[in-house]
């Protein structure tokens, strides 16, 4: 039932955000990997990719679920939404898995990013700081 | 003996085996509670002890868990973007609040600069040292920090995420002021001492302060301070975090003390309620039995005093008390009947000492007169015996001289015829003769002074004759003294043998002393002259010795009534009245030792006695003594 009302008030407010901004996939500038595709980016937010190729962990970076960005993010990598993927985290807590760390704005993920080796986030924002770097884009449609 | 009465010595007896059951049992009791309440108040003190250091341990570890709770909170991740958003802020008041926590919480970041906080207006502040760890947690105690009044405790920890390294601190405080009023003094004080230290913190009314205290703490029995003596004792020690210390209680001696001292009221009060009461009983008791006793005492004493055996002592009761009264009673009837009769006995007794005494003394005299008389009659019987001697020498010598006086006498008056004739003769021879021969006749007449010789023969011749009459006188009264018929009755005219003895005495007096005579009785007395003239002749001669030098002796003889009465008094000396009294005493005498007998007037006594006359003797002291002699006519013969 509430799951309806949600997505009844998504839809409703689809009309409305029809014009998407790019969104940004970003980690700190000292991770070797430079290139991140969608799978990948998946698997990390599934909490299945826990390391990095050079063995450090993997640390990603959420925002709310209301936030756009968080909404375009969970449409665009698992084509689902955020209610969805967050109950799939309270699954995954309830089996000792810690889910994405959140952030309640894209500047924080942004510092978050720049200040943790390890992390990962996404931001609809171009990041301009030299500490960022982009490991995948998805351009609004 | 004790000077206390046997009542008093029962109560003092009895009060003290209350007094000393009354001390075992308090000293029992004493030792045996003092022991626990000391031990109990061990006990309390350290549970005191154990509870104070869980009370401010709980408070700690309550603190600390939530704190670490709180850490793991995501929202502490914001820490890596400098709280950006925000968030733990808001999370730090919300928990404030919904904790109402005393003190207040912090946020540092890596950098050590403060970027949340409860406290306003105090972000960027940097991290104090004091709240520098590398420990994941740690509780920094009692400290201050720059930024906050007063002193606080402060509990560290680390913020670290997983898989990362230390991205901040959270820090919460709590007031120093706050915990220190945990541990405020009231019944006890507290002290709080870190582990390892030697000192701890004594919490006064008025402050802190750091006493002496080291591992040995069960070593010391008495604490002092604030110039109070406390008993102590001290918790386990309890650890929070790597903060380890230990809760010392105290407790004032004296409120320590206090249930002992109630204790001791008690006892005391308990001692009294039975002590007193007993006393009261045990002294009426001794009371009880000692009045009967002493009222014994009383009628013995009553006895003693008034020696009437007859009073009894009151009895009652069956006691033994009783009986010593029945037994007594009994005695003492026994005994006046027993004094009674000793009282008669000794009566009777005395009456015999008595007369034996009289009988003794009236014995004794009887004695001691016979023993006199005996004396008396001895001496006059050996004078007598001298006297009967002298008189039959007397007499022969009177006798012997007597003849040839008788010649002398007798041939007196022919030789006075003689020698007229020859005178005659020779004046007719003158006248005869021739001129011549008459010259030479009276030539030899004037040669021989013949004129001369006849005269004086005439004298001579007379003075012969008076010479030999007084010779024939002497004899005479020498005879007329001894009579040798002396110890038979004669009758005599006393005033012959008073001329004899006179002419005894004569050469005595001759010139010094003139003798006057009243001889007025000129009668026969049947006397015993010979000794009757002794008489005289003791009398006279007192009499002449008595005067010193001139004087006078009356000698008068009277007839009164049938007595002759002969009177001889002397112009001498006299005598006093004590020598009066004894002068007829035997051998008593005035003159020097060897003298007189003492006998004479003793003997004259004796003899006018014998006449059953009376010899009085009159005297005064420089005037003279009389003698009066008074015997009757008849000499009447006793049987």
């Amino acid at each position: 039932m509430k799951r309806l009302l949600v997505l009844g008030l998504t839809a409703a407010l689809m009309p409305f955000s029809i014009a998407w901004a790019d969104l940004y996939i970003i980690a700190n500038k000292d991770l070797p990997a430079t290139q991140l595709d969608k799978e990948d980016i998946a698997a990390i937010y599934l909490l299945k990719k826990k390391h990095w190729e050079n063995g450090d962990d993997i640390m990603p970076i959420n925002l709310p679920p209301q936030a756009d960005a968080r909404t375009r993010f969970t449409a665009e990598i698992f084509d689902s939404t955020p209610d969805k993927l967050g109950s799939y985290w309270d699954k995954m807590l309830f089996k000792g898995e810690t889910p994405p760390v959140t952030q309640n704005s894209e500047q924080a993920v942004i510092l978050f990013v720049e200040r943790i080796k390890g992390a990962i986030g996404y931001v609809e924002t171009k990041p301009q700081s030299p500490q960022i770097k982009i490991l995948q884009q998805f351009s609004s449609k | 003996m004790s000077r206390f009465s046997l009542s008093v010595r029962l109560t003092l007896f009895f009060s003290l085996i209350v007094l000393l059951v009354t001390t075992t049992l308090s000293a029992v009791v004493f030792y045996q509670f003092g022991e626990k309440i000391n031990q109990q108040i061990e006990r309390n003190l350290t549970d005191t002890a154990d509870h104070k250091a869980a009370e401010i341990s709980n408070v700690l570890l309550f603190e600390r868990t939530n704190l670490l709770s709180w850490r793991a909170s995501s929202v502490m991740l914001d820490v890596v973007v400098d709280d950006l958003d925000k968030r733990i802020t808001t999370e730090l008041i919300n928990l404030k609040q919904y904790y109402q926590l005393q003190g207040d919480l912090y946020v540092f970041n890596a950098a050590g600069v403060l970027i949340a906080s409860t406290q306003p207006d105090v972000l960027k502040t940097q991290l104090p040292p004091a709240w520098q760890t590398q420990q994941d947690y740690a509780l920094v105690f009692k400290h201050e920090v720059p930024f906050i009044n007063g002193s606080v405790i402060a509990h560290v920890t680390a913020l670290k995420p997983p898989q990362l390294k230390t991205q901040g601190y959270l820090v919460m405080t709590h007031s120093w002021e706050d915990i220190s009023r945990l541990v405020a003094p009231k019944d006890s004080s507290f002290a709080l001492r870190k582990a390892n230290e030697s000192t701890a913190e004594l919490f006064t009314p008025t402050g802190v302060e750091t006493i002496a205290m080291g591992d040995d703490f069960a070593a010391q029995p008495l604490w002092t301070f604030n110039q109070n003596s406390y008993l102590g004792s001290i918790s386990k020690p309890v650890t929070v975090g790597d903060f380890s210390f230990q809760i010392a209680a105290f407790m004032p001696k004296k409120l320590a003390l206090e249930p002992l001292l109630e204790l001791t009221k008690n006892l005391l009060l308990a001692a009294a309620l039975v002590g007193v009461p007993m006393i009261v009983l045990v002294s009426l008791l001794s009371r009880l039995l000692v009045t009967p006793i002493k009222k014994l005492t009383a009628t013995i004493r009553t006895i003693e005093d008034s020696n009437d055996l007859s009073i009894k002592v009151p009895v009652s009761g069956r006691d033994e008390v009783a009986d010593l009264g029945h037994a007594f009673n009994r005695m003492t009837t026994r005994l006046g009947e027993l004094f009674n009769k000793f009282v008669v006995v000794e009566k009777e007794l005395e009456d015999l000492n008595l007369s034996l005494e009289r009988q003794v003394i009236d014995r004794t005299q009887q004695l001691q007169d016979t023993l006199l008389k005996l004396q008396s009659a001895q001496t006059q019987l050996v004078q007598s015996e001298k006297m009967a001697s002298l008189g039959q020498l007397v007499a022969g010598i009177a006798h012997e001289i007597n003849n040839p006086i008788g010649a002398i006498y007798a041939n007196m008056p022919p030789l006075e015829e003689y020698i007229d004739d020859i005178k005659g003769t020779v004046e007719f021879a003158q006248s005869c003769m021739d001129e011549p021969n008459a010259q030479k006749l009276n030539a030899h007449m004037a040669q021989i002074d013949y004129t001369f010789v006849t005269d004086d023969l005439a004298k001579l011749l007379n003075s012969q004759k008076q010479a030999a009459d007084r010779i024939r006188n002497i004899v005479l009264s020498l005879r007329n003294f001894s009579r040798l018929d002396q110890g038979e009755i004669k009758s005599v005219r006393l005033e012959e043998g008073l001329d004899s003895t006179l002419q005894m005495l004569h050469h005595h007096c001759k010139d010094r002393i003139t003798v006057e005579k009243d001889y007025a009785l000129n009668e026969m007395v049947e006397c015993y002259a010979g000794e009757l003239n002794q008489v005289f002749m003791n009398i006279l001669a007192n009499a002449i010795q008595a005067i010193p030098d001139k004087g006078r002796i009356f000698i008068t003889t009277a007839k009164m009534n049938d007595q002759a009465v002969v009177s001889i008094a002397d112009t001498g000396t006299g005598m006093p009245d004590e020598v009066r009294k004894k002068i007829f005493d035997p051998f008593f005498t005035t003159k020097e030792v060897g003298e007189g007998t003492g006998l004479g007037l003793s003997i004259s006594y004796g003899i006018i006695e014998k006449h059953q006359g009376m010899l009085t003797v009159e005297s005064e002291l420089n005037r003279g003594t009389r003698f009066i002699i008074a015997i009757p006519l008849r000499l009447i013969k006793d049987a």
